[in-house]
């Protein structure tokens, strides 16, 4: 296991900072982190101009490698799928958040998520083999015909969202009870507790 | 010629200096070890207050801590946030009372004082089993001269942590969470910390707003102690190699009718918890994986329970146990 807390510490990691050339070479080459990967996405969703050049470093590595190259190129693909996911109604709002640590993984990363299906044809990390399949599958399939991108069936695979007041207390009462005994059996007794303290204070999503 | 003879013995010093070198893992072994159990005894006995940051992903938290040490059972803690809404931990007399922004929560008990099954830190050849343990040299955290040492896991069902221990006693002062992946998960460092020869007792007075009767209104819950399960109609077949079996109570909720069952599993660093609670026409709180901060989270429904698996461990670990749980109704009854 190596450890990457140096590393890490010096990447940059505003959402806001330019999209290196390196750094889009490297998403098209498929050699970025996960991390790396949701970061470069979002910033090229803001960046007009990098969007344009990672479509042609993409032309140019599939020209390279040999592959098919369309004979009509589609340069809007990105802007499209961007549209069908701005498009996407947005979840309805709850009376009562739920406490700031709850956070189902599906709600969170879907867009960045399905973009990245769309477009390299990465698995997801959230796939489960326990989960019933979900429409994310179906989408895979799909994905080689440009148009219509099937985006919204997966959309709507969001959390349910059961009665605020009961839940609370139930989340409470399993974090209280589990780091309770984190607490003791831990290599530090405090970071059982410091977790419960810094979950309450994460913005709700 | 001459020239050959010298390169010649200078491989021959490389060669014989080789054998020490490898000899010397094992005693660095030892060494982290020893600074381990150091900083065990050193979080049960020292008073100390200080300030330190909590860094989990995006997340940055400044965080005061007074500590009391007495050993097992008689320590006592009160943790404050610095930065965002209040929200403070006391743990006394056997209690843990939370003052959150929406729950104030108490917990009460002895699990403290229960013997612990299993204190694998205590076991040193047990924890080694699967974790490795480093040194990794000298830095200096909150003005102070610590000694670095590594806990890695040898496979990836379990997280690593990085040590910065004060070299005058073995406190820790900064310790990193590292994932499967080893990148860093969790963070904290103290950037002032002072050791006491005592601490006064108002230190650990529970907070003010935890009044006694509070439990009967809405947002306040207190919790209360669990009872020992010996019949089950729950099993978990399958755990990732390590982890043991070191808890397994029932507890209501003061708030509701349900009666949940709490298995706890350990491997000496990472604890998992599987809470197991039967589903009474309301929706699951939560099917698939979830992140809760630095834990992981897996749920799913089996014969009308909620079955939630937690834990400071990779994402894989608690989908395993998960996948692994039987319910065996008739094994439940008395």
């Amino acid at each position: 296991m190596a450890d990457k807390t140096a590393e890490l510490a010096s990447a940059p990691l505003a959402d806001d900072a330019p999209i290196a050339a390196s750094q889009l070479s490297a998403l098209v080459d498929d050699e970025l982190a996960d991390m790396e990967i949701n970061l470069v996405l979002r910033r090229l969703s803001r960046d007009h101009e990098a969007r344009d050049r990672w479509e042609r470093y993409h032309l140019i590595s599939d020209v390279i490698q040999g592959h098919h190259v369309p004979a009509a190129l589609d340069t809007d693909f990105a802007a499209r799928i961007r549209q069908v996911i701005e498009a996407e109604p947005l979840p309805q709002p709850v009376a009562k958040p739920l406490p700031a640590w709850y956070k189902p993984v599906t709600g969170f990363g879907l867009a960045a998520s399905v973009v990245l299906l769309a477009l390299f044809g990465l698995k997801l990390n959230q796939t489960d083999a326990l989960q019933p399949a979900t429409p994310l599958a179906a989408t895979t399939a799909n994905l080689a015909t440009p148009t219509p991108l099937p985006i919204q069936a997966a959309a709507l695979t969001r959390p349910v969202t059961p009665a605020r007041e009961p839940v609370e207390a139930r989340l409470t009462s399993y974090l209280v009870n589990h780091n309770g005994y984190a607490s003791m059996s831990g290599v530090n007794g405090v970071l059982p507790y410091v977790r419960m303290v810094g979950y309450q204070s994460q913005p709700d999503r | 010629m001459k020239r050959r003879l010298l390169y010649c013995a200078v491989l021959a010093l490389a060669a014989g200096s080789l054998p020490p070198l490898s000899r010397s893992q094992p005693a660095a072994a030892e060494n982290a070890r020893h600074w381990l159990e150091r900083m065990l005894d050193s979080t049960q006995t020292l008073n100390y207050e200080g300030t330190f940051i909590y860094v989990q992903g995006p997340h940055v938290e400044a965080m005061r801590i007074v500590h009391s040490g007495g050993g097992p059972g008689s320590e006592r803690q009160r943790l404050v946030s610095l930065s965002g809404p209040l929200r403070e931990i006391v743990v006394a007399n056997n209690q843990v009372v939370c003052l959150l922004p929406k729950t104030q929560a108490t917990f009460g008990g002895d699990y403290r004082r229960s013997p612990f099954p299993l204190s694998i830190p205590r076991e040193p050849g047990r924890l080694e089993r699967h974790y490795e343990l480093q040194m990794l040299g000298e830095d200096r955290v909150a003005g102070l001269d610590a000694q670095v040492i590594a806990i890695k896991p040898r496979d990836a069902w379990r997280f690593g942590y990085r040590l910065w221990l004060d070299r005058r006693n073995g406190l820790a002062l900064r310790s990193v969470l590292l994932d499967e992946r080893g990148y860093p998960v969790e963070q904290l460092m103290f950037t002032d910390v002072q050791i006491k020869p005592q601490i006064d007792d108002a230190a650990f007075a529970a907070p003010e707003t935890a009044a006694p009767d509070a439990g009967s209104s809405v947002g306040n819950a207190r919790i209360p102690p669990g009872e020992p399960v010996t019949q089950s109609a729950w099993r978990v077949e399958q755990l990732p190699e390590g982890f043991t079996q070191v808890s397994h109570n029932r507890f209501t909720e003061a708030s509701g009718h349900h009666a949940t069952e709490h298995i706890v599993f350990a491997d000496g660093l990472a604890t998992i918890s599987v809470f197991l609670e039967r589903l009474e026409g309301e929706p699951p709180l939560l099917q698939g994986s979830s992140q809760l901060g630095s834990m992981n989270a897996f749920g799913t429904v089996i014969d009308g329970h909620q079955v939630l698996v937690v834990g400071e461990a990779p994402a894989a670990t608690v989908q395993r146990i998960a996948a692994s749980i039987q319910y065996r109704p008739e094994a439940g009854k008395p």
